[in-house]
């Protein structure tokens, strides 16, 4: 397998349901990022003097650029997501969604921040900030396997792809 | 089928004739050589080289593609002894008319899709790099002045 680049990751938008998703890639993105950190609690007990330290809760964030085109039918999903509560089923993916071993996250989530940079000469764009939602629907961790996304929830045990 | 940044040339071209409207031995041209004879040179001469072209990814599905032009404004005083300062004003005034019809705010874009207002080239970078070349107007009485001007499209 190439290296893969981040030109060939992949931002969908689910334009189905959640149980029949029609994924819509999202080409207005150019940077994305994912930004996945545990909280961490001090462990440590007299049975050692290393410091011991356990995960808690999984802070999940995308951080993106989205190219602003008036009308576009995902720029205007994203703006709408960020002036009211709606929520987005999203995929973002490290490649295509039918290309094994890629991996991911599907999550519902609410669009927190939108910048957008007017200056003079700037083509502009909407910096997204985008978070899991409490919703129906858990967040999943993502890798395809035979040429679809399978799909788990990350838990207590660590056991994201079981 | 023509290069991409040869389109974009012939659409600036049209654009500075469009507002320019010359009149014979006056012309906007489109030129491969730079070639001023002096001697046989009449009238205000606009011509337009492509210098450079680049591309990048500006989207997961788009590119942005930034085209650079010189823009050389040569014209010969026609008359027997040296241009007036009068003469000289009256050109360096009309390349900074040209510098802000392409470069101002509600300048329409180039090669504009239909339809689609936001589509097409617009104007990035724009300077007069030569306001006049000083030995060529001393030497051969001949106005040289050099537009530098960039123009961008994401598509």
């Amino acid at each position: 397998m190439s290296t893969p680049l981040g030109i060939k990751a992949k931002l969908y938008r689910n334009t189905g349901t959640y149980g029949s998703p029609t994924w819509s890639e999202v080409t207005l993105i150019s940077d994305l990022a994912v930004n996945a950190q545990w909280d961490e609690a001090d462990a440590s007990a007299r049975s050692s003097r290393v410091k011991s330290t356990a995960k808690t809760m999984l802070a999940l964030e995308f951080t993106g650029r989205l190219k602003v085109v008036p009308g576009n039918a995902a720029y205007t999903a994203f703006v709408n997501a960020l002036m009211s509560d709606d929520v987005l089923d999203v995929l973002v993916l490290n490649g295509a969604r039918d290309v094994n071993d890629v991996r991911g996250y599907r999550c519902d989530v609410q669009v927190f921040q939108g910048n957008e940079d007017q200056a003079m000469a700037n083509a502009l764009f909407l910096d997204i900030v985008m978070k899991p939602n409490d919703y129906t629907n858990p967040v999943k961790a993502v890798l395809v396997t035979t040429g679809a996304p399978t799909y788990a929830i990350p838990g207590p045990d660590g056991d994201t792809y079981a | 089928m023509s290069a991409r940044v040869v389109e974009v040339r012939d659409a600036l071209t049209a654009r500075i004739s469009d507002w320019w409207g010359p009149a014979a031995p006056n012309a906007v041209r489109a030129p491969w050589r730079m070639d001023y004879r002096t001697a046989e040179l009449v009238g205000r001469k606009v011509d337009v080289y492509p210098a450079e072209y680049a591309s990048e990814n500006a989207t997961r599905g788009a590119e942005q593609s930034d085209y650079r032009f010189l823009i050389v404004v040569a014209e010969v005083y026609p008359d027997p002894g040296d241009p007036p300062d009068d003469w000289i004003d009256e050109r360096v005034a009309w390349c900074e008319a040209l510098l802000d019809t392409l470069d101002g705010r509600d300048a329409a874009r180039l090669l504009p899709a239909e339809g689609d207002p936001f589509s097409g080239l617009w104007c990035e970078l724009a300077a007069v790099t030569t306001v006049f070349d000083l030995e060529e107007l001393t030497t051969r009485n001949f106005f040289f002045s050099v537009l530098d001007v960039t123009y961008r499209e994401q598509a």
